[in-house]
């Protein structure tokens, strides 16, 4: 597809359904037009050697290197990354003696902890071409010839002095992937090329003109496969596995031999492609070499207001861990600070007078230690950047030789990657050879979805830790005032260097992500840059060259053609006070492709329907009509794949309930969940109508299927369990979704409805086509049933507790929504689940509700945030609105591009947009600006609560619950700013009956409630109590969180429960404290 | 009987019940609580002052005493300039626990939107608790065996004897206390006086368990009952203190009601008025009172008692309160700091926490850590600036008293712990004076 086609709006469309993970990657299609250009890209910048790697410490050094005796020993290491790169053939490898040739690198470690990289020589790109039927060897000669010479021609300047692009052009037998065709084999012609970047321009040249090359209507197949998972396909190589160098076999590079290294890594060898042992990762070779993994963060001093720049604002301080894999403690922890320091317990402080120095040290450091994977927060768009292009700045000689390779640089590329899975994320890139960076941010925003993905936010989630927070805007005044200080701001720095570690640990992202590469074939960093389809196109690509076919290139269309989704059984809403259970199709998609044979392979093309010989009985023909043959018949390469998959899966989960070491258990876990995204990606792949062979006829039929099982599990559920056949009561399937059915089997108890719930899935089993499988997963009691997609009950397991309480599509994870909306959904539900008290529910909605319109609601609840991603939205926005506004009040402050805006709803002159009425929380506290606390009842509350409600109570849910006597009291709250502000006067009244107290009088009191006074005032000092209480817990659990007891709190973490609560209580306090004191001061 | 009047036995019975006018002698009488008094009350600061404010309250204290103890041949440093490992150096700073079970708001707030509630506990030690020092800048991890761990609480402020390790440890060669100052040369008297220490009376409880004890109170101070000697020993009372509880007391650990203490506030008026009729009486706040919930706490406010008011001998006191009667200094608080050192460590009876609180020179460490406090500036008025010859602390579980020996000289301090809650028993009690 060319590039046109990609920016044309509308997006193609992509097909609808709920577990699909496809995704259309923007790369791929700029690489046809990328290598047709004279590549700048692919070659790296030289620039003469980088710094050598120093070593000035044990404790950053790598262990030294066993002496290798080539001709003897082994060598055996873990592989991390893979890339090439053209160079110069070396004597005795295979492949072209003529250069420039590509060159694989693999880079490792071994179990000892050494760093190795691996030349691997002799590997030569190609691709595959159909051709005619009168073509012969003598035809072969003259495409090369001609080929050749059409290519280098095509080459304008041939920088890089190739000689010969076409290698080699010879005729394979062979099978396209796509249709059965019956059993015949075809002809190809596999040409091989000089250079990776050749096979785009040698499949443009031959489309142009056909004939040329001895060619009518060529189609091509494979041209479109990136080299390095080429590579690894066909030398089975999965990503991070283990690989041998056999004794003999490979060559030593150092110093005083012929070929001198080129790496910064402690081995560096050479070896021929096809004289390495790839390990599949199985047995002992399931084993994780200690890979050395650095976290770092950076502070950098910024000025009031602007987000820190790379050429005007220093970066002050650089705080490094490194953990071990499979340690539990990092082993290195040091801070590199511009000026001096204090000493900091457990860590190394180096400080430096020069920002340039520190810089040169910090990458010094960086190359000594020699770290296989870097991690951090936002690393790849902040602190990488920012550093790179600092030290750019100050003109830091060698500080960007990051990478292994001694000569290449690290630079800084732009990529934007889009998927269905995350939308489109423009991200930054460095290239680091050899090394993999593994931005925490990035694995989360891809894994989890979160309310908020700021480190705080996220540690709180995950370790239930909150982190203290200084804001940007006094950093620089800490790193100028003294040494003391400059070491506060270290420790912040340190602990934002930890955190992600301990995040990487906690959610074995390694470990998983190491074992997605491993089930997938692709290289680690793959994962995190690509999307879905690479991993389906390395497993895809495994598989046909086992059993011999082709993967054509598929010409994207992008075509509007549309195919229904899975389907949805009307909903029954309500509330379910009776168990209901669950029948799954487990693995659905996959076992339906498993089960009818779906594949590129067994598809009958509509036009060969009728001549194919193939009877009837051996064909499958799918409620969307297309026709597939059967196993028996050839057997689909998808469902091989996903046996494979489902099989593995199943294994890893026996092993795991085996396994008794913490490390391995954790391995197997990530397997097998590896294993079931895998399987469920397949068949978005074949859905994927931008994707790289999308196959409409498979994934459609595959969701047809689907909505047939769906219906008839329905029927036959329905037609057995009735009374007439002896049952309790008659069955009703209330809902279905995909891949579930819900049954009210009309049984009390949740024995029962499991009993019949297991019973139902094996009878309807029965009927279906192996391996599809419905089985019986849990129980519902009570449920809620809302509406499409939307339901919510306490899921039961077990006879005895519930496991959980379930909720789907209801408002307690939603981002927009300010927390109120959340807790008051889950606490609803949780009454009405777990304690079966409607009227508890209704009240407890009633009394939040009118704690609300009395501003009783703590403000942190009503806090809605947003991120500024950019200042000129087309549509103006609240958090746009307020970030302008805040910079004019004070610019050290506000919100900067990135930023997330948090914001509150004010009241305002009536017909006021939305948008204008957002307003600072802080701001609103401390100048008692009146909430708008209708907009959060009609924007916000009344949809989810109706929503949750209406099922119980019926029509009359919204008169009784936003109409209520309940909703008659409003507290008003008068502005301190604002245009009346200035003309209104404040009066002083009496505490106990509220009349406007004349002018001159202090008292708290009319002389009407003198005589009350006593206990007004106990009133009044119970209010002050309860604040006062709460202030003191507040602050004093500041002070533990911070670490200090002797230095003021400076956190501004908003994302911090209690944030706001403690600025509230300040201010409340003080003028509860004032109208105590109105009663005159105790002492007279 | 609460006097010894044995002796008496033997004498005429128509003696005994004579009609008699005593006098009740006046002794003169101060109140230093000044600082109490005008602690700050600005919301808009931190805590952070407070310990600032302790801490160079202690290094001056403590200086004298470390060179007492350890002569000059220790450096005294800052933790910032612990630079060399493994020199033997003293650190001023304030220990602070840290403790797993220490309740969080924050875990509060979350564990509201837990299905399962948390069980409330009474007692928060832990196995895994350990301490740190912290000084003006930082904090290092303490080992040792000179403190153990249970038995400090976060907030006291000591200078340790020891070195750094490599781990970045501090071990404790040796502690010292600031311990308490040289008293006051003590006044001889020639006759007995005495003050009445009661606390916890609890007028706001629902029960009317003790309408007949108090009133037989009354009886007893106003020498409307015993004998005429007894009489006359009871005239000898000099003053009332009542250390906090008049409302309710703390081992009341429902919140309190506000009806309840609406409704009692005539009853604890009347009584202060009946109290303040025959004897001076100084009326402490505690915890649980209608009053600031932060120490220190102002005296209660006078429109809550329309009719004590009326008395010249009715004083409405802080917690902490500090005086001095007839040449004897006095002071204690209403329980709750030493009943919240219970709470944090394994010291688990009140003298013993007492004791310790003479130790630190501390009347209430774990505030405002544990123990909610004002936010105070420029002092941290809970430290003992005067060593007291009467030290008590009020709403205890039971009553207890002991004498007190400083550690290094021999001078000597009452300590004073109340009885509450025994309804038929008094809850009070006099003091003998010192011999």
């Amino acid at each position: 597809m060319d590039k046109k086609k990609q920016l044309k709006a509308p997006p193609p469309k992509r097909f609808k359904s709920n577990d699909d993970d496809d995704e259309n990657e923007m790369p791929c299609s700029f690489e046809d037009q990328l290598a047709g250009m004279e590549s700048e890209f692919d070659s790296p910048q030289i620039f003469g050697d980088g710094p050598e790697n120093q070593s000035t410490n044990v404790k950053w050094s790598r262990p030294a290197p066993p002496d290798f005796n080539s001709k003897k020993d082994a060598l055996i290491f873990q592989q991390l990354d893979i890339d090439h790169y053209n160079g110069q053939p070396l004597q005795g490898m295979p492949g072209s003696q003529l250069g420039p040739i590509p060159i694989m690198r693999m880079y490792g470690v071994t179990m000892e902890g050494n760093s190795v990289c691996c030349h691997v020589h002799g590997f030569t790109p190609y691709f595959y071409v159909t051709v005619p039927t009168n073509f012969d060897e003598s035809s072969c000669h003259t495409l090369k010839t001609n080929l050749n010479k059409a290519v280098l021609e095509d080459l304008r300047s041939n920088k890089d002095n190739i000689k010969e692009a076409v290698l080699e052009v010879r005729l394979v037998k062979a099978k396209s992937i796509m249709y059965y065709k019956g059993e015949n084999i075809n002809t190809f012609a596999r040409i091989s090329v000089a250079l990776p970047k050749l096979i785009a321009g040698s499949k443009r040249l031959i489309e142009r003109q056909p004939p040329t090359f001895g060619l009518s209507d060529p189609s091509f197949y494979e041209t479109n496969i990136d080299f390095d998972i080429r590579f690894m396909v066909d030398t089975s190589v999965v990503g991070c596995s283990w690989i041998e160098l056999p004794a003999g076999k490979w060559f030593m590079r150092s110093k005083n031999n012929q070929s001198k290294p080129e790496s910064r890594c402690q081995i560096e060898v050479d070896v021929a492609w096809n004289a390495f042992i790839a390990h599949q990762p199985e047995g002992e070779w399931l084993k994780v070499a200690p890979f050395r993994i650095l976290s770092f963060d950076i502070e950098c001093a910024g000025r009031k207001g602007v987000f820190p720049e790379p050429d005007k604002d220093p970066v002050i301080q650089i705080a490094s861990m490194v953990i071990r894999q499979g340690d539990s403690e990092p082993y290195l922890r040091n801070v590199f600070t511009l000026n001096t320091c204090a000493p900091i317990v457990g860590s190394q402080v180096i400080s430096f007078q020069s920002e340039s120095e520190m810089l040169s040290k910090w990458s010094d450091f960086f190359r000594e230690l020699d770290p296989d994977i870097i991690t951090g927060y936002n690393i790849s768009n902040f602190d990488w950047p920012y550093l790179i292009n600092r030290a750019k700045h100050l003109k830091v000689e060698n500080f960007d030789f990051l990478g292994r390779i001694r000569n290449i640089r690290s630079v800084i590329k732009d990529s934007i990657l889009q998927s269905k899975q995350m939308g489109r994320r423009e991200n930054k890139s460095v290239n680091f050879e050899g090394r993999v960076p593994f931005d925490l941010l990035l694995v989360l925003v891809r894994d989890y979805k979160l309310r908020s993905y700021t480190l705080n936010a996220v540690s709180f989630h995950f370790l239930h830790e909150q982190k203290e927070d200084v804001h940007h805007s006094i950093i620089t005044d800490l790193q100028n005032e003294s040494e003391q200080t400059r070491r506060r701001l270290a420790m912040y720095c340190l602990k934002d260097a930890y955190l992600p570690l301990k995040l990487l640990n906690k959610l074995m992202c390694i470990i998983n992500y190491m074992e997605m590469a491993r089930v997938t074939g692709v290289p680690l960093l793959c994962l995190l840059t690509r999307g879905q389809q690479i991993k389906v196109v390395s497993q895809l690509l495994r598989k046909a060259k086992e059993a011999g076919y082709l993967m054509p290139v598929h010409q994207g269309q992008g075509s509007d053609d549309q195919f229904e989704g899975a389907t949805v059984i009307e909903p029954k809403k309500g509330y379910y006070s009776d168990p209901i259970s669950t029948l799954d199709f487990a693995s659905l998609y996959p076992s339906i492709m498993m089960a009818h044979n779906l594949c590129y392979t067994t598809l009958v093309p509509p036009y060969l329907q009728k001549e194919i010989n193939v009877s009837s009985d051996d064909m499958t023909v799918t409620p969307t009509n297309n026709m597939f043959v059967k196993a028996s018949v050839r057997k689909g390469l998808l469902p091989e794949i996903l046996e494979s998959l489902l099989t593995a899966r199943k294994k890893a989960k026996a092993d795991l309930k085996e396994e008794k070491d913490p490390l391995k258990r954790s391995v197997l876990d990530g397997r097998q969940l590896a294993l079931k995204i895998s399987a469920n990606s397949v068949y978005g792949f074949t859905g994927a109508q931008v994707g790289k062979l999308p196959c409409l006829e498979i994934s459609g039929s595959v969701t047809a299927y689907g909505r047939t099982m769906i219906e008839f599990t329905k029927s036959e559920v329905e037609k057995k369990y009735t009374k007439s056949n002896g049952y309790k009561e008659d069955a009703i399937v209330i809902y279905g979704d995909t891949d579930s059915v819900m049954v009210r089997f009309g049984v009390k108890t949740i024995e029962e409805s499991m009993d019949l719930g297991r019973e139902a899935a094996s009878f309807v089993t029965a009927q279906f086509v192996k391996p599809i499988k419905l089985e019986f997963e849990k129980v519902y009691y009570p449920y809620l049933l809302i509406n499409k997609k939307r339901y919510a009950g306490l899921y039961f397991t077990r006879p005895d507790k519930y496991d959980k309480m379930d909720c789907k599509g209801i408002e307690t994870v939603r981002r927009d929504n300010s927390p109120l909306v959340s807790n008051m959904m889950n606490t609803c539900l949780q009454k009405l689940l777990i304690d079966r008290d409607p009227d508890g529910a209704v009240n407890y909605a009633k009394q939040i509700i009118s704690d609300l319109l009395c501003n009783r609601i703590d403000i942190s609840q009503l806090v809605i945030t947003k991120e500024l991603t950019k200042n000129d939205y087309a549509a103006k926005q609240a958090h746009v609105e307020l970030a302008a506004k805040m910079k004019k009040r004070d610019a050290g402050t506000a919100p900067k591009l990135g930023d997330r805006v948090p914001y509150i709803i004010c009241s305002a002159a009536k017909n006021t947009p939305a948008y204008m009425k957002a307003e600072d929380p802080i701001y609103v506290l401390e100048n008692s600006i009146p909430i708008d606390f209708n907009y959060y009842l009609e924007n916000q509350l009344s949809k989810p609560l109706l929503r949750i409600f209406e099922p119980i109570l019926g029509e009359k849910a919204e008169s009784l619950l936003l109409k209520g006597e309940h909703t008659r009291t409003k507290a008003m709250v008068t502005s301190k700013v604002g245009a009346l502000a200035a003309f209104t006067k404040k009066k002083e009244k009496c505490i106990g009956c509220k009349t406007v107290m004349p002018n001159d009088t202090k008292k708290a009191l009319c002389n009407h409630c003198l005589n009350k006074e006593g206990q007004l005032y106990i009133t009044e000092v119970f209010k002050l109590r309860q604040l006062e209480e709460k202030f003191s817990k507040l602050w004093t659990e500041c002070q533990r969180c911070q670490g200090s007891l002797h230095e003021e709190v400076l956190c501004t973490n908003r994302d911090c429960t209690i944030f706001y609560m403690r600025k509230k209580v300040g201010i409340e306090l003080d003028s509860q404290e004032k109208s105590v004191l109105r009663f005159g001061e105790p002492i007279w | 009987m609460l006097f010894k009047i044995e002796s008496t036995l033997s004498d005429k019975k128509s003696t005994k019940f004579e009609v008699q006018e005593i006098d009740r002698p006046t002794i003169e009488y101060t109140d230093t609580s000044k600082r109490f008094y005008e602690a700050s009350r600005d919301f808009s600061k931190q805590y952070a002052h407070i310990y600032s404010a302790r801490l160079n309250t202690f290094r001056n204290i403590l200086q004298p005493v470390i060179n007492k103890r350890w002569g000059s041949k220790y450096k005294i440093l800052k933790l910032c300039d612990l630079r060399d490992k493994g020199t033997t150096c003293v650190i001023i700073g304030t220990l602070f626990k840290l403790q797993e079970l220490k309740p969080s708001i924050l875990k509060e707030l979350s564990d509201q939107l837990e299905i399962i509630p948390q069980p409330a506990r009474k007692h928060f030690v832990h196995e895994t608790d350990s301490l740190v020092l912290e000084d003006e800048l930082q904090r290092v991890k303490l080992s040792g065996d000179c403190i153990h761990v249970n038995e400090v609480v976060t907030g006291v402020v000591a200078a340790l004897l020891g070195s750094e390790d490599d781990n970045g440890m501090f071990t404790i060669k040796d502690v010292c206390w600031a311990g308490c100052n040289l008293q006051k040369p003590l006044p001889v008297l020639n006759n007995d006086r005495y003050i009445v220490l009661m606390s916890g009376l609890n007028l706001a409880s629902k029960s009317g368990d003790h309408l007949f004890p108090l009133s037989l109170f009354m009886e007893w101070l106003s020498g409307f009952c015993g004998t005429s000697e007894y009489q006359e020993e009871v005239s000898k009372i000099v003053r009332v203190i009542i250390a906090g509880g008049i409302y309710a007391n703390q081992s009341n650990e429902n919140t309190l009601n506000e009806a309840d203490v609406i409704a009692a506030s005539e009853v604890v008026d009347s009584f202060s008025a009946a109290v303040s009729a025959v004897t001076p009486l100084d009326l402490m706040p505690g915890c649980k009172d209608p009053a600031s919930i932060m120490l220190p706490q102002k005296p209660f406010h006078y429109c809550l008692f329309p009719k004590a008011t009326h008395y010249k001998s009715f004083n409405r006191v802080s917690n902490p309160y500090e005086c001095d009667i007839g040449g004897f200094v006095c002071l204690g608080t209403s329980g709750e700091p030493i009943k919240d050192i219970t709470r944090y460590s394994e010291i688990d009876s009140n003298l013993t926490a007492m004791k310790k609180t003479l130790q630190w020179r501390h009347l209430a460490p774990t505030c405002p850590d544990t123990v909610p406090s004002t936010p105070c500036l420029d002092t941290d008025p809970f430290t003992i600036y005067n060593c007291p010859a009467i030290y008590y602390s009020g709403n205890c579980n039971e009553f207890a008293t002991d004498v007190h020996k400083g550690d290094g000289d021999d001078f000597v301090r009452k300590l004073k712990s109340k009885a509450t809650r025994v309804p038929n028993a008094p809850w009070y009690k006099k003091s003998p004076q010192p011999t």
